[in-house]
């Protein structure tokens, strides 16, 4: 029998999943909310759009 | 001996005499019902709005409040499963389902509507759903592949059929009335069939499909997984299995959702006709109903994570050629080619469950599983809309569907051997 007390290998490759998975909708959520800034200079942006163009280093 | 003289050897050898195939028969039956409830939301759209005059996004957020409602009770219904049996836990999804059949098709606000179909039907999946699969395991020591394969082939074939049914009665006596009657002639089906369920062949005083009798000789199996299971449940948390598997099931439900909702408006975008596109995406169901019926069966007899692996993978790759043509015949070629392995991927993991943990209640182990799995389909169906507003196409949707899926694919890599079991089973708590 495989005993291990904490499954380190198993938890570590969810939370890399996780993070992939809020990288890629920070990512698209913040090129959208970009792209409707740019064509509308006056658009009022939710704190949602704002707070993905915040985390997101290439927006 | 011939591959195919093997397989009717194989065939012959079954026992279908045997109870548990009546569990299985009821299992698919309540998987067609059930599955109905998530099915019968694209029919109810068009009328709703005509009706009350809602707006179609709207709507569609009783859709995402089921999903999550779904996914967050699933372990819920797997604990309930394991502490109460499987036959109680689903009288109480029929009660649920009888509730928000009749209650959707009363709702006159849009809150009464997120209540009875988002929140009520969310719960009554779970509990109608999750612990199907787990209570056939329970019954088939050998041939799991087979009784599996049989359950999850309907999740493909029941919707078509109830849907067609439902589609049917709609255009005569309308959405309400086939709401109305749907929910009662379902659970009156299901009430029936309940009767012919037991939790577990000890109830029955038989043994599970292919226990050797010497293994059961002075041992009293209901009071070790009484005494056990949650002991156990809470061994089978501490490996790395659990966790890589629910990683798995989330990444390879993202692979797909993505596809199966962004494939028609792709292939629209490229000039294919909204019948032509829709019909690709009928061409992959029927494929896969084939493969969603075989993979559990080849998992079991042959290894679970290789075949686990090549789906993933094909899962991943053959979405590829999608991103670069415009041509309908090879839309369709690489439909049924991306058809086989999709149908397989999310098949295995009642066989992966029982090589890691034996003979053992996978109850809540499986509502973890799909707590993931729901998660994972609400993410992939999100993704094309989001992807469409940005960028205009779709083509960045199929790339994230080939990346989720591959990388699926390498987690399954890094998973432990299914040749030994990781934790004790029953057959070593004696």
């Amino acid at each position: 029998m495989i005993i291990s007390t904490i499954p380190i290998k198993g938890i570590s490759l969810l939370l890399f999943t996780i993070v992939s998975s809020f990288i890629v909708l920070v990512y698209f959520f913040a090129w959208d909310s970009q792209n409707k800034i740019d064509e509308n200079s006056r658009y009022k942006t939710s704190w949602f759009q704002e707070s993905s163009i915040f985390i997101c280093p290439l927006h | 001996m011939s591959i195919t003289l093997k397989i009717r050897q194989n065939i012959s050898d079954i026992d279908f005499k045997h109870y548990g195939w009546v569990i299985v028969t009821v299992g698919a039956i309540a998987q067609m019902i059930g599955s109905a409830i998530r099915m019968a939301f694209g029919i109810i759209i068009d009328p709703l709005v005509e009706e009350f005059s809602w707006d179609p996004k709207s709507i569609g957020i009783a859709y995402a409040i089921m999903s999550i409602v779904t996914a967050i009770s699933s372990p819920m219904a797997g604990y309930c499963s394991m502490k109460i049996g499987a036959r109680k836990t689903m009288y109480i999804g029929l009660v649920l389902f009888l509730i928000g059949m009749l209650w959707t098709a009363l709702a006159t606000t849009i809150f009464e509507f997120y209540m009875s179909y988002g929140v009520i039907f969310g719960f009554a999946q779970s509990m109608f759903l999750v612990p199907v699969i787990p209570a056939v395991a329970i019954w088939f020591k050998k041939r799991l592949g087979l009784a599996t394969g049989i359950i999850i082939g309907m999740w493909s074939l029941g919707p078509a059929i109830v849907i067609q049914l439902m589609g049917i009665m709609l255009d005569s006596i309308g959405w309400q009335q086939t709401f109305i009657i749907s929910g009662i002639v379902g659970t009156i089906i299901m009430v029936i069939a309940l009767q012919f369920f037991k939790n577990t062949p000890q109830e029955m005083n038989l043994l599970p499909y292919g226990a050797n009798k010497k293994d059961y000789l002075n041992k009293n199996y209901e009071e070790d997984q009484n005494k056990y299971s949650l002991n156990l449940q809470k061994i089978v948390y501490g490996t790395n299995a659990f966790w890589s598997l629910m990683n798995v099931h989330f990444l390879g439900c993202v692979g797909h959702a993505v596809i199966l909702i962004g494939l028609v408006p792709l292939m629209i975008s490229k000039g294919i006709s909204y019948t032509d596109s829709v019909m690709c995406l009928t061409i992959i169901m029927v494929v896969s109903i084939s493969t969603r019926f075989l993979t559990p069966i080849l998992g079991d007899s042959i290894n679970p994570k290789i075949i686990m692996f090549f789906s993933f993978l094909g899962q991943g790759l053959f979405v590829i050629p999608w991103v670069f043509t415009e041509d309908k015949w090879m839309f369709y070629l690489v439909g049924i080619l991306w058809a086989i392995p999709y149908g397989g991927e999310g098949t295995l993991f009642p066989i992966m469950n029982r090589k890691y943990y034996g003979f053992f209640p996978m109850d809540t182990t499986y509502g973890w599983q799909i707590l993931a799995a729901s998660f994972g389909m609400a993410l992939g169906g999100f993704i094309p809309g989001l992807v469409f507003d940005v960028t205009g196409g779709y083509e960045y949707a199929i790339w994230i569907s080939a990346f989720f899926s591959i990388l699926g694919a390498l987690v399954i890599l890094t998973l432990e051997t299914t040749k030994k079991i990781l934790k004790p089973s029953f057959e070593n708590l004696g």
